[in-house]
């Protein structure tokens, strides 16, 4: 029993915290329509710049928590708001996640630069040390202070939203924005307001568990996952349901923890961490979402040209021929960097089909590419090319079986459900040191790294890094151009309907759970091809190559690139390969470098179509304008249409029958 | 130029002035409402070809058309909610081609959109309490309006978006009137809803309009705004093709607008 107290109190604990982290994220997203997936970020950054004031520089604790809560969260809120999200409103959710993204990256990385993370720095709870007893349980003082900020966060909110004018202003933003503009409010502000109150909860966050976990860049802003589970279980809308969501699991870790025989049995030791991702994606399948929406789907920024096979062929002869010429120019280090952005590029492009085409997101093709990789470690270890077929198929059979239950989720539900699928991979799957499937021992990364071999091509085998290099951009071609083949076929015609409006594609009697797991995985895959070459090219890999977080700058960059397009794929692979080939120079650009892909990914709010579409649309504009100059044709955008429709509300006169009849092709009278 | 035009508005905008009561279809001295060579678009679409139109104070003017003529686009451009990109909008004397829209509402400019003008997942009296900006306490804004909408009276703790139709529309109406507006535009009241209750709305309409304020109706179906309209203008493919007194355009329409059915 004293156990059991002992547990469920800090269960409430850490429920606390979550529901603070989880209620900012509701508030956010409510209001402007953008899941912030750089909340734990801003958090993680709430808590370093919080050490700094209070430990580095020995400020006293309120007035670090007053500066860091009260003055830079808020204006951090404001200036994301201000300069990123206001301009969202028309975008796909897949550039709105992607700029949050961006933000998560930069502040990464500019977290491992400021401070180094090789330093350790204790973290000292608040006021530890005293203590109370509560029904025999002994309970810290700093507990008792998490458990009272989140009560009192969690009855403010309530009496903000529904209590006060500010609120109202908030809520009514959320149903109509331009209707507050019609009433003369002021939706920016209300917007405003609500990411400076996000961003000061996300940071209140951070500081309350950074003495629980260590001061560490990754897992602070990753803890946000949990988060992401509360907001969930409060389907993004209720801040009721957020409080017991997170209520549901802080006192499962909790209990977890306690009672689950991880000291006997090894495979349980990691479970109490993934609880939460486990809550995520149950969560994520058994409430209810919305049917498909009908009407008129809007018109997003995004466009993309169809590509043709005549330039798809030339630039792949231009990519491998630049490969042949560049490869002996580059330096042993550069030419590694290269090679893994062409890998990643290859992983990169599996994302064009289901993205770009198909309009899913997935933030776990690195999970997949990790699959691929390990099934090539173990079926080969000469480099037989039926490795990397093997790589393709289970990599391909694990995608559809993890997309069978994302199946009906869209957007951002499907996003978050494949976050929780690679960060499930990633803190127990990977970290396990066997698998065994049907009495066969897989062994994982149970020794830290595996050992792969490079695959064996006729008359190339034992590539040298060289020919490697050339080898990745021939794959990389081959699968590109299978891509732009796919885009062509009445697949492709599909994913894009798909993309565009679900409901219209049900209504002409597409199936659409059999187009979405085929794209699924394909792009599975794809993936796991990437990842076995990837692994080909470093010949011994780990796990954290193909971690949850690995998959944020390939996205970003992808995306930068355009990621409805192969040669989209490409930049965002070059893209890659510069930033690590720069970031290898020397420490200061290691640490630029890893702050860029979150910069690259904070400008698609500006040009959502990638950089690759916007300079082939600057191209064709000039070719337009040249054009125009010689044949000097009239315009025609002035020209008075041929004929106008009266509308639906009275019936045709003969002439406009006439008209339709000809067009149609049918019979006069018919 | 523009945004010094309305840094510099009057406090009544275009609030009536003088006389309260002025009897419908009696054009003022001056025109609420010019509009000189107005154009407006779709990126690279023109959708108003040029409309010129003068819309005297007082009364209900209605805007006529069918389907894509550009009625709602026009709405729209007046209300600060769509660029211009050509021609000028003078609103009681100023010119506001470049307004914010919440600026226009603020000087006394309501537009009811098309669909349900209102906040869906907002109470009844919630979508009330979102006039601020006049400076009169909500409980005030509220006690006029069920003064005047008992109806809602009833429905105050309702959410709006659980409300019929022909509710949710005058819920848009009496929403509207609480701003107390100077010019108030509303487009296709009668979207969805049965032809009692669109009577039912427009006799309230009359009865605003009957208290000094401009109302400007875009209609695809003619007969029952012509009803109660002072004057009328016909709008096709972005242009105006026609423009009288009600029963003028009434005896043309039925040839220009709805084709060869002439009832």
């Amino acid at each position: 029993m004293h156990d059991l107290i002992a547990y469920t109190i800090f269960g409430l604990v850490t429920a606390s915290i979550y529901a603070i982290a989880a209620s900012g994220l509701v508030v956010t997203y409510t209001t402007s329509g953008v899941f912030n997936l750089a909340h734990g970020a801003t958090g993680m950054f709430g808590a370093f710049v919080y050490w700094q004031l209070r430990f580095a520089w020995s400020w006293p604790a309120w007035l670090a928590l007053l500066i860091v809560v009260g003055v830079l969260a808020p204006l951090f809120g404001c200036v994301i708001e201000k300069t990123l999200m206001r301009n969202l409103a028309d975008a796909t959710e897949a550039t709105k996640l992607a700029v949050t993204i961006g933000v998560l990256v930069a502040l990464v990385g500019a977290a491992l630069w400021i401070w180094d993370p090789q330093t350790s720095r204790p973290f000292p709870a608040f006021y530890a040390g005293s203590k109370v007893e509560i029904l025999g349980v002994p309970v810290t003082s700093d507990q008792l202070i998490t458990v009272g900020i989140g009560v009192l966060c969690a009855v403010g909110l309530r009496v903000l939203l529904y209590r006060t004018r500010i609120g109202l202003d908030m809520r009514a933003v959320v149903d109509d924005r331009s209707l507050v503009l019609l009433n003369g409010g002021r939706p920016d502000r209300a917007s405003m307001f609500s990411w400076a109150l996000g961003s000061m909860l996300a940071s209140l966050a951070g500081i309350l568990i950074a003495p629980y976990l260590q001061l560490s860049v990754i897992p602070l802003t990753l803890l946000v996952v949990n988060a992401y589970a509360a907001a969930v279980i409060g389907r993004l809308r209720s801040l009721s349901m957020t409080v017991v969501g997170a209520v549901i699991i802080g006192l499962l870790q909790s209990y977890a923890v306690g009672y689950l025989p991880t000291s006997t049995v090894s495979w349980l030791q990691r479970l109490p961490d993934t609880i939460p991702i486990i809550v995520l994606f149950i969560a994520l399948l058994v409430l209810p979402h919305q049917r498909l929406r009908g009407g008129a789907s809007r018109r997003s920024r995004e466009a993309f040209p169809l590509p043709t096979y005549r330039l798809a062929l030339i630039g792949s002869a231009i990519v491998v021929v630049a490969a042949i010429v560049v490869g002996p120019l580059l330096g042993t280090q550069s030419l590694f960097s290269m090679s893994s952005g062409l890998a990643l590029g290859i992983i990169g492009l599996s994302l064009v089909p289901l993205v770009g085409y198909g309009g899913q997101i997935s933030l776990c093709q690195m999970t997949y590419a990790g699959i691929g990789a390990v099934v090539w470690a173990h079926a080969t270890s000469r480099g037989n090319l039926l490795g990397l077929v093997l790589a393709f198929v289970v990599a391909a059979l694990v995608g559809a079986i993890t997309a069978l239950p994302a199946i009906r989720l869209r957007g951002l539900y499907l996003a978050l459900a494949t976050a929780a699928l690679a960060q499930f991979c990633d803190t127990f799957v990977f970290g396990l040191s066997s698998v065994t499937v049907f009495g066969h021992t897989i062994p994982l990364f149970g020794f830290g790294s595996l050992p792969a071999s490079r695959p064996n091509f006729p008359l190339l085998r034992e590539a040298s890094d060289r020919t490697y290099f050339v080898l990745l951009a021939a794959i990389f071609c081959i699968v590109g151009i299978g891509i732009v083949a796919l885009r062509r076929s009445r697949y492709g015609r599909m994913l894009l309907a798909m993309r565009e409006s679900p409901a219209a594609c049900a209504m002409l009697g597409l199936r659409l759970t059999t187009v979405k797991l085929g794209v699924f995985s394909l792009s599975a895959g794809i993936a796991g091809l990437g990842g076995a070459l990837l692994a080909g090219l470093s010949t011994q890999f780990a796990p954290d190559a193909f971690s949850f977080f690995q998959n944020l700058p390939l996205l970003l960059l992808m995306m930068a690139g355009g990621v409805a397009m192969v040669s989209g794929a490409f930049f965002g692979a070059v893209a890659l390969g510069v930033f690590s080939a720069v970031g290898s120079m020397s420490t200061l650009f290691n640490r630029a470098a890893s702050v860029l892909p979150g910069l690259v990914g904070v400008g698609l709010g500006e040009q959502p179509n990638g950089v690759v579409a916007d300079i082939a649309a600057g191209l064709a504009k000039l070719g337009r304008r040249g054009a125009r100059r010689e044949s000097a044709a009239p315009a025609v955008a002035d020209a008075e249409p041929v004929w106008e429709w009266s509308g639906l509300d009275a019936p045709l006169n003969k002439q406009e029958l006439a008209i339709l009849d000809t067009a149609l092709g049918v019979k006069a009278g018919v | 130029m523009t945004s010094s035009s309305m840094a510099t508005a009057s406090p009544n905008g275009v609030h009536p002035t003088a006389e309260p009561e002025r009897a419908a279809g009696t054009a003022g001295p001056e025109p609420i409402l010019q509009l000189s060579d107005l154009r407006a678009g779709y990126g690279a679409i023109e959708v108003l070809h040029g409309i010129d139109l003068m819309v005297p104070a007082g009364g209900i003017f209605a805007v006529l058309g069918p389907n894509g003529a550009g009625k709602s686009t026009l709405l729209k451009v007046l209300a600060g909610l769509h660029p211009v990109s050509g021609g000028t909008i003078v609103m009681a004397g100023r010119e506001v081609n470049r307004a914010r829209p919440d600026d226009l509402a603020r000087s006394g400019l309501c537009l009811i959109p098309e669909g349900r003008g209102v906040f869906a997942n907002l109470t009844v009296e919630e979508n009330l309490r979102l006039i601020t900006h006049l400076g009169a306490r909500p409980a005030e804004i509220e006690e006029r309006t069920y003064a005047r909408f008992p109806q809602l009276a009833v429905r105050r703790k309702q959410v709006a978006g659980t409300m019929s139709g022909g509710e949710q529309q005058m819920l848009a109406l009496a929403r509207s009137v609480a701003t107390d507006p100077g010019l108030l535009l509303i487009d296709e009241l009668s979207m969805g809803l049965a032809p009692r209750i669109v009577e039912m709305l427009y006799e309230l309409v009359a009865e605003i309009a009957r208290t000094g304020v401009t109302v400007i109706a875009v209609e695809q179906f003619a007969r029952t705004i012509l009803g109660i309209a002072s004057s009328a203008v016909v709008i096709t493919t972005g242009r105006v093709v026609l423009a009288g007194l009600p029963d003028e355009v009434e005896s043309k329409l039925s040839g220009l607008y709805l084709g060869n059915v002439a009832d």
